[in-house]
């Protein structure tokens, strides 16, 4: 991969993930290396348990790597301070939110907490980013709802909004529709595909909507138990490395129709 | 935001009605001492009976002041907890650390038939507030460290309530051995007073309740973070060890001298903090931490001058009152609401 290294914003270098418990290594990947262009959209598939969440937690450092290491913006992401990251770096995660009495505005304001002072006051420039990220996810109409009145959807976008607000390059996220009604999903993919191309942010979700993701996306990073897999949609379905996915052979990919299918026992 | 304004109006009158229950408080109590006199105690040189002077200015003062500090205190305390622990029904007490408290004085006035030697600290009041202090501060540093090591908060509830078990019952193995004088004076104690304070006594209080506030002005921000989850809170910059430590101290220090200078005082920390959500209809700490505060300070003023039992002599155990206030309460805010929100 030839890319001018300016536009790179993560680089992963050597990477072996995994956790250690008692002392004792479990290695999920290792000898990773890719670079992921500013701008990008990356979903990565891979079912339950393959390491995703790991890889994910991995690259935004809630969890240090068993070996080599992880680049954001040309920089070690060890060397980062809490807060330069957090101007750098939003997550969504799917892990359930206390309940409170937040707005939804509030709740999106609290983004811009790496740039308020002590008390957390917003001046005309958090109040014109909150409202930038309100009117990108389209929730004008919700904002002065408490937060737990909302539908999962309604949610979903809400949570977008947040990490927009937060005006980092990168936006990374954990199953982002895993609640989500279909028609939800859909609009989920369609937003996160705009705000990458729109808005030039780097995207990296973990999914297991591969034909939504595989529409969308312009990177696909297809975790197995043999391989690590990296191409964009049409690279990886014209070198038959879908079928990967998946170890049971009764469920076949069709490159043609772009999705997957069960064989017909006979 | 758009409801600033009625923020400050609510802000307003809830000032005016602490003033109130402040004058309320100060004109009760066994003697009767007509208001214009107590007006013109504080603010002129009239000539105005001694002994009236004295209960004013040495007795009803600092009783009122301790009321305010101990209110609000507790209220703080509550709220830091419950956003800590993003429980509803985490106060202080639920850390083990009132507990901690009650050991220290326990081993102070009952251990002494035990071990002996003691006995001339364990008469005053300020070897009671000594020995309180400690005993929370062994409860929270213990209770820090395994904050350090334990990631879950619900785990760190947990192992609060059982450090609060531990205590009781070395209390009650205490108790057991000890002399019928003691037991008493323990008991007490756990009733709870504010009317003990000399000035000298209150200038200590205040100076650790300043102290442990100041502190919340490095976690103002943090604590708004927190109400979505560690997660997110580490994902926006905050340092969440920090965070953590400085709200276990200031809710450990503002609690444990709470409970040396006026006994353990219940429920009020739990319940100002739900009546300040429900009055302002937010989670967002700039706004329910002085109204916490302010709530706080009230009630226990309130519950103070029902102790009193106006004209009577008799003065009714604090604890008990603000168990029969507060109890209700969080029943109430528990049935009405079917779900309390941090």
């Amino acid at each position: 991969m030839n890319i001018d290294n300016k536009h790179i914003t993560i680089e992963v270098q050597d990477l072996a993930i995994g956790y250690t418990s008692r002392k004792k290594e479990n290695i999920i990947v290792s000898n990773l290396n890719f670079k992921i262009k500013r701008g990008s959209f990356v979903c990565i598939l891979g079912k339950n348990g393959i390491g995703k969440s790991t890889l994910l937690k991995t690259l935004s450092r809630v969890q240090n790597p068993i070996d080599g290491h992880v680049k954001l913006e040309n920089k070690n992401i060890n060397t980062y301070s809490n807060l330069q990251l957090a101007k750098n770096l939003s997550l969504i995660l799917t892990e359930k939110l206390p309940e409170s009495n937040l707005t939804v505005y509030e709740l999106i304001a609290l983004g811009r907490q790496p740039y308020t002072n002590w008390i957390g006051s917003l001046k005309e420039k958090d109040i014109e980013a909150i409202e930038k990220s309100i009117k990108l996810t389209n929730i004008a109409h919700l904002v002065s709802k408490k937060y737990f009145e909302l539908s999962d959807g309604q949610f979903q976008r809400v949570l977008i909004s947040r990490a927009l607000a937060q005006d980092t390059n990168t936006i990374i996220l954990d199953e982002p529709t895993v609640h989500l009604d279909i028609e939800h999903t859909l609009e989920t993919f369609q937003l996160l595909q705009k705000l990458a191309i729109q808005e030039n942010k780097t995207i990296i979700a973990s999914t297991h909507q591969i034909q939504l993701a595989l529409q969308t996306a312009s990177e696909i990073f297809l975790m197995t138990e043999k391989e690590f897999l990296i191409g964009t949609p049409k690279e990886l379905i014209s070198k038959n490395h879908m079928d990967k996915l998946f170890d049971n052979e009764s469920i076949i990919f069709d490159p043609i129709k772009e999705q997957f299918l069960l064989k017909k026992t006979p | 935001m758009n409801n600033l304004k009625s923020y400050n109006l609510i802000f307003f009158l809830l000032i005016v009605l602490l003033i109130g229950v402040l004058i309320f408080n100060l004109s009760f109590g066994s003697v009767s001492i007509p208001f214009s006199k107590i007006v013109a105690i504080l603010f002129s040189e009239e000539e105005v009976k001694d002994s009236w002077k004295t209960i004013i200015l040495d007795y009803r003062i600092p009783k009122s002041i301790t009321a305010i500090l101990v209110g609000s205190g507790l209220s703080i305390s509550g709220l830091l907890m419950q956003t800590l622990f993003r429980n509803p029904l985490a106060g202080p007490f639920v850390l083990g650390i009132s507990s901690g408290a009650s050991l220290g004085v326990a081993l102070l006035i009952l251990g002494t038939s035990l071990f002996g030697g003691l006995g001339f600290i364990s008469s005053s009041s300020f070897g009671i507030a000594i020995a309180a202090s400690i005993g929370s501060l062994v409860i929270m540093s213990t209770v820090m460290i395994v904050a350090n090591s334990v990631r879950n908060t619900m785990s760190i509830l947990i192992i609060g309530l059982m450090f609060g078990s531990i205590t009781s019952a070395v209390i009650s193995i205490l108790a057991y051995f000890s002399e019928p004088e003691q037991l008493q004076k323990f008991i007490f104690w756990g009733f709870g007073s504010l009317g003990n304070l000399s000035w000298n006594e209150l200038s200590i209080f205040s100076s650790f309740y300043l102290l442990s506030m100041s502190l919340l002005a490095f976690i103002l921000k943090p604590l708004n973070s927190l109400l979505i989850g560690e997660s997110y809170a580490m994902s926006m910059g905050v340092n969440i060890r920090f965070v953590r430590n400085i709200m276990l101290l200031i809710t450990s220090v503002l609690t444990g001298v709470i409970t040396a200078f006026s006994g353990p005082i219940a429920f009020v920390g739990l319940a100002v903090p739900h009546i300040a959500r429900l009055i302002f209809n937010t989670s967002n700490h700039t706004i329910l931490l002085p109204a916490s505060a302010i709530l706080g300070a009230m009630l226990m003023l309130i519950a103070d001058t029902f102790a009193q039992l106006p004209t009577s002599q008799y003065t009714l155990p604090i604890n008990a009152i603000t168990s029969l206030f507060g109890a209700p309460i969080v029943i109430w805010l528990l049935v009405r609401k079917k779900n309390l929100y941090l």
